[in-house]
């Protein structure tokens, strides 16, 4: 059975949170009441809850979207914005780092070869 | 060729150090010519000090190998088109040579024994920008020289001949820009001319990455055109 003063509580919790965000009132309780139609009544509370920290999580998903998208266009290199095709390129070297040499260690375990160190005739 | 006793005299006034001519100076000499925008010539010079040296820095002490370098250049038809250099399959590389004399070979030919890429800043007063880090891509070659006294050309029907120059050439090994490689280049042993040891006296060098195995290299090459 569904309990009005239950759903009341739900109510007055929304009121909290959308108070926090600046929301008003007013707008709380009609998605309380939306979220209210849309259940089938058994434990409508918990069905409540459920959607509606749903819908607070798309909104968060879709702010952090959007301040994505803000500081990626601001930081964008004109650069990295060249086209495939671009006609100066002279050659291309992966920017990969999956095998570092340290440069003293490489030395290091090469001695003796010409190529590292060249020897002169003597 | 080396005349012996000048090169002698060379290693009593320059001392050990300086004549134990090394990976990380030649590096160290070719960073600083692209940085302070010389024109390419190969590295020849000896201007740069050792102080000037130790201006460039390598971030973490590394440098970065890569498998392969993509070199792009225009066919004769006016497309684009790439020849891919790795070390241990396709080496060879060609590039424009800064000698303009008279009857000079117009071309460098060097084998690649790695690609690598390094962030640099230096400690220089005479590079603008110097303190910034930067990428910087660069090439490890080996050099071949020209076969003395041979003529090559359409009118000989004769293919260019080169050979490697010999380890304890200074100019050797050294580094190269990838923006001045012209592309790579077809090498075909002259197997008349035989192979030899005398050229890298050194079993396993890394300068035969192309065939690990192998402890001489083919004394001469033709390039095919």
């Amino acid at each position: 059975m569904v309990s009005r003063p239950k759903l009341s509580v739900i109510f007055s919790l929304c009121i909290d949170l959308f108070t926090l965000s600046g929301q008003q009132g007013e707008l709380a309780h009609k998605i309380v009441k939306r979220l209210y139609g849309s259940t089938n009544k058994r434990n409508a509370e918990h069905q409540i809850a459920k959607r509606y920290r749903r819908l607070e999580r798309a909104r968060l998903a879709f702010d952090r979207k959007r301040l994505h998208n803000h500081t990626k266009q601001r930081t964008t290199d004109p650069e990295d914005n060249k086209p495939d095709g671009d006609s100066e390129l002279r050659y291309y070297i992966s920017p990969s780092k999956n095998h570092p040499q340290d440069i003293l260690t490489t030395l290091r375990n090469n001695r003796g070869d010409p190529a590292y160190h060249v020897r002169f005739p003597n | 060729m080396y005349v012996f006793p000048t090169k002698a005299l060379w290693f009593v006034t320059h001392g050990l150090a300086t004549a134990l001519k090394k990976f990380l100076p030649k590096l160290q000499d070719h960073l600083l010519g692209r940085l302070t925008g010389r024109e390419f010539d190969g590295d020849m010079h000896e201007e740069f000090t050792d102080s000037d040296r130790n201006s460039i820095r390598f971030v973490g002490n590394r440098i970065y190998s890569v498998q392969t370098c993509r070199i792009y250049y225009t066919s004769y038809d006016l497309q684009r088109q790439c020849d891919t250099i790795n070390p241990s399959t396709h080496p060879d590389i060609m590039l424009r040579s800064p000698v303009n004399e008279e009857g000079a070979e117009p071309y460098w030919y060097a084998r690649v024994l790695g690609v690598y890429h390094a962030n640099v800043w230096a400690e220089n007063s005479v590079i603008p920008g110097a303190r910034n880090a930067r990428c910087m891509n660069f090439l490890w070659v080996r050099w071949f020289g020209e076969e003395p006294g041979y003529r090559s050309g359409f009118r000989r029907a004769r293919l260019p001949k080169i050979g490697f120059v010999e380890s304890t050439d200074e100019f050797a090994f050294s580094f190269v820009d990838p923006a001045n490689v012209v592309r790579g280049c077809h090498l075909i042993p002259a197997f008349n001319a035989g192979r030899s040891a005398d050229l890298l006296p050194w079993p396993h060098s890394i300068a035969r990455r192309l065939n690990p195995e192998d402890i001489d290299d083919w004394l001469n090459f033709y390039v095919n055109m």
